[in-house]
Order: C-alpha cells, then sequence, then structure tokens
C-alpha cells in the first residue's frame, strides 16, 4: 500500500526530459517505480525515434522504408503494453479502494 | 532518392533505343542511298551501353545508359547487275551494286533479346512494386 | 507525441473538473462521475487549472474549427494532433495525390504533338516540408499538460498548397517508361503515407478509448 500511494503521488506528469531522474527522493526510489518510470522513458524515447524516422522519410532522407516501418510498430507496440499496464494498475487501485473498511 | 525502380527503368529505355536501332536496320535492309541522295549503301546502326554513374543507388547498384549509337563500316555486298541505274560505272567492280550487308537473321535474334531484356526489366519492376507493397504489410 | 495525448486525456479530466467548478457554459458529459470526483476531492488541482478569471468560451458548444480561447491558451482538443506527425503526413497526402493528376495527364497526352511534359518537384516539396518542419521545432515551447499550443501546422498547411502553383515544364521530353516510374514511385510514397496514418490514428483511438 506504502509503495502504491508513493507511486500515485510521485508520478510526475510527463515533462520535456526524462522521468526516472527527476524524482523527488533520490536515495531510495522503489524498484517498481523505478521500473515503471523507467518504461516511459524507454516508450516515450521509442515515440520519438519512430516520428523523427517519419519526418526524415518524407523529407527525402536517406532512409529505408522497411526501417521506417519497423520502428514506427515498435513504438505502438511499446505503448500498447505500457497503456496495459497503466490499466492493470488502475484496476488494482480501483480494487482497493472497493475494500470495506 | 535513387532507387531500384530507377535502375530498371534505366534498362528499359536503353533497350528501348537498341530496339529502335534494330528495327531501323531491318527496315533499311535494302537501302542504297543515303539521306543526302548519294548512291552508298546503308550500313547497319548498333548501340553501344555503359553503366550510369549518375544513377547509383546508396549501396551501389548502378544503371545503365546509351553511350553512343554507332555505324557500322563492313564491305557491301555486290551483285552482279549491269542493267541496273545504280551500277558502279567503273573500276574493278563494273557492273556491280553494292547492296546493305545486313543480316536479317542476326538483327532479328537480336530484336528478340532486346525485347527479353525489356521484359524482364519490367518484371523486375513488379517484384519492387510488390516487395513495397509487402513492406507495408509491417504496420499489421 | 502519443505518450503525450495519453497525458492529456488525463489532463482534461482535471480541466473539466475545474470548468465545473467555475459553472463554464461548456458541459462535457462525462461517464462515472462519482469516481471522478472522488479522485479530484481532497487534492489541490495542478497550477495549470489556475487560469484565474474565467473567461467565457465562445464557442456554439460544438468544437469547430475556429479554436476557442481560454486566456492565452487554445483548448487542446483541435491541436491534440500536433504532437504526432499526422500533419506532416497529411501534407504529403495531398501532395502525393496532385502529382499523381499531373502525372495521369502526362501519360493522356502521350501522342499530342508538341507537348510538354509536367511534374511536380518532389525534391522541392520536401525543401519546403523541411524548412517548415524546423520551423515548428524551433518555435515549441515545453509542454506542460493539458497545455498545447501550436501555431506552427498552419506553416505546414501551407506547404502542400503552394506546391500547387509549381509546375515544371521540363524541356527534354522524357518517355514513357519515366512517366511509369514516376506514378509507380508516387504511388508507393501514397501508400505508405496513408499506412503510417491509419496507424496513427488507430493509436490515438486506442489512447481515447483506453482500451490497447
Amino acid at each position: 500500500m506504502n509503495q502504491i500511494s508513493n507511486i500515485n503521488l510521485s508520478i510526475p506528469m510527463p515533462a520535456a526530459g526524462p522521468l526516472a531522474t527527476s524524482a523527488s527522493n533520490d536515495a531510495e526510489i522503489p524498484a517498481f517505480q523505478r521500473f515503471l518510470l523507467e518504461g516511459l522513458d524507454q516508450v516515450n524515447n521509442m515515440q520519438q525515434d519512430a516520428d523523427h524516422a517519419v519526418e526524415q522519410l518524407f523529407t527525402g532522407g536517406d532512409v529505408d522504408p522497411a526501417e521506417v516501418l519497423t520502428a514506427v510498430q515498435k513504438a505502438d507496440m511499446s505503448f500498447r503494453l505500457m497503456m496495459q499496464i497503466r490499466n492493470k494498475l488502475v484496476q488494482a487501485y480501483q480494487e482497493i479502494q472497493d475494500i470495506r473498511v | 532518392m535513387i532507387s531500384a525502380m530507377d535502375i530498371s527503368t534505366s534498362g528499359l529505355i536503353a533497350q528501348r533505343a537498341r530496339l529502335n536501332a534494330i528495327s531501323g536496320n531491318i527496315a533499311n535492309m535494302s537501302t542504297l542511298r543515303n539521306e543526302d541522295g548519294e548512291i552508298e549503301p546503308y550500313q547497319a546502326r548498333y548501340t553501344i551501353f555503359e553503366t550510369d554513374q549518375n544513377l547509383q543507388t546508396r549501396h551501389g547498384a548502378v544503371g545503365v545508359r546509351v553511350a553512343s549509337v554507332e555505324t557500322e563500316d563492313v564491305d557491301p555486298l555486290y551483285k552482279y547487275e549491269p542493267n541496273h541505274p545504280l551500277t558502279i560505272q567503273e573500276g574493278p567492280r563494273q557492273g556491280y551494286v553494292a547492296y546493305p550487308a545486313v543480316d536479317m537473321t542476326t538483327e532479328f535474334v537480336d530484336a528478340l533479346e532486346a525485347t527479353r531484356a525489356y521484359e524482364t526489366n519490367i518484371g523486375v519492376m513488379e517484384v519492387t512494386k510488390n516487395i513495397g507493397q509487402q513492406t507495408l504489410r509491417i504496420l499489421a | 507525441m502519443l505518450l503525450m495525448a495519453g497525458a492529456n486525456a488525463a489532463g482534461c479530466r482535471e480541466l473539466t473538473a475545474c470548468w465545473h467548478q467555475r459553472r463554464s457554459r461548456f458541459p462535457i458529459p462525462r461517464a462515472n462521475e462519482t469516481q471522478h470526483l472522488r479522485a479530484v476531492a481532497g487534492r489541490q488541482p495542478p497550477a495549470y487549472c489556475d487560469y484565474g478569471t474565467p473567461v467565457a468560451i465562445e464557442t456554439t458548444g460544438f468544437i469547430n474549427q475556429q479554436q476557442p480561447t481560454l486566456g492565452k491558451q487554445r483548448i487542446m482538443i483541435p491541436s491534440m494532433f500536433n504532437g504526432t506527425t499526422i500533419p506532416l503526413l497529411e501534407q504529403v497526402v495531398g501532395s502525393t495525390q496532385a502529382r499523381h493528376n499531373v502525372l495521369a495527364g502526362n501519360i493522356a497526352n502521350l501522342d499530342t504533338p508538341s507537348y510538354q511534359v509536367r511534374d511536380l518537384s518532389t525534391a522541392e516539396f520536401q525543401q519546403r516540408l523541411k524548412k517548415a518542419l524546423e520551423a515548428k521545432k524551433t518555435s515549441q515551447q515545453p509542454i506542460s499538460p493539458g497545455d498545447i499550443v501550436d501555431d506552427a501546422p498552419e506553416e505546414l498547411q501551407h506547404v502542400a498548397n503552394s506546391m500547387k502553383s509549381i509546375l515544371f515544364h521540363d524541356g527534354s521530353n522524357v518517355g514513357l517508361e519515366q512517366q511509369v516510374t514516376e506514378i509507380s514511385k508516387n504511388q508507393m510514397m501514397h501508400n505508405m503515407a496513408v499506412a503510417i496514418m491509419s496507424s496513427q490514428f488507430q493509436m490515438m483511438q486506442a489512447v481515447i478509448r483506453e482500451q490497447p
């Protein structure tokens, strides 16, 4: 419970920089929280890579269409995975809320 | 960006130029005068291809271009026809008419080869288009 | 990017809570309202929700193209695509369609005497697109959630329109094979842009539905 409330309070809204290094108390970040934040960072990076590759393809850059499509698909899949993780977390939170004290 | 399609297209253009030259040869098989009206038997034309360094893909595939269209320089065929209006009047070949030395069989076989090369280039273009379509299936 | 859109969907909830608190004229129907208020209750609304004096929203209740303003910031819904590559792909698709029409006209006029082939220069289009993209990147301020400010899509919008008035007449009359190849390459580029765009739209749908 403690860890989950930690996560809810200390996941900041995504800013322009990486998340995992901007957590407030750097000394002991719980492993799961670090895992989630790094996952968000990685998903973000993959999205940006895919966007960059698409831009390069259509502004005449020297990039292979297959590489671009693969990058886009990978970014999509990792985003969907992260979204599913988020759904499970929200579901777990709701279940906990439904516990009658 | 130069792609495989451009390379195949250069092949198509070159083979078509070759086919044009061959069809010109066959059409002029019996031509005895040249464009200026002088008596000169037709000499066969042939094309010379070379790789086109300007048409190079990223990984080193090069296209083709027609370097030049050359004229052959072979002896004409001489036939003895003393009553022909265009006989040679004097010299060692008096009474002979000079005909073009164009061998129909050779020219036609060359035409077949050019046609096959043209079709094969188009086949390669189809494969390239197919690869492009299949690539889109990455985005399931 | 899409992660921002996901966060913005969450930010939208905060915004609607603020608006309801200030009794705006812009009611947004929302399922599961009690659960939402429970999530908001007891917490300070985030800083971006504090707009000071509320300004009346000048819309007729529909989200139309004139972007309504709330103070200095724009409501995010029409501009939620700006974080993706969708504006870029719209331009590409528009230009490939226009170019296809021109090339089809070339093929139709193959036997017209003294016809000069025309084309829309892809190199020129790509240069302009690149410049518009760079202008968009340099003008982007740091994004905070719930606050999408993006003037730059108008620059992107003008790229395809500005290309329509540039037909270049190539003096050298290229032949049939060249035209067919150009049509083929144009088609491949078009299909690829459409495929990527549709996958981006599907991703946004997944975000909005909250269901991957």
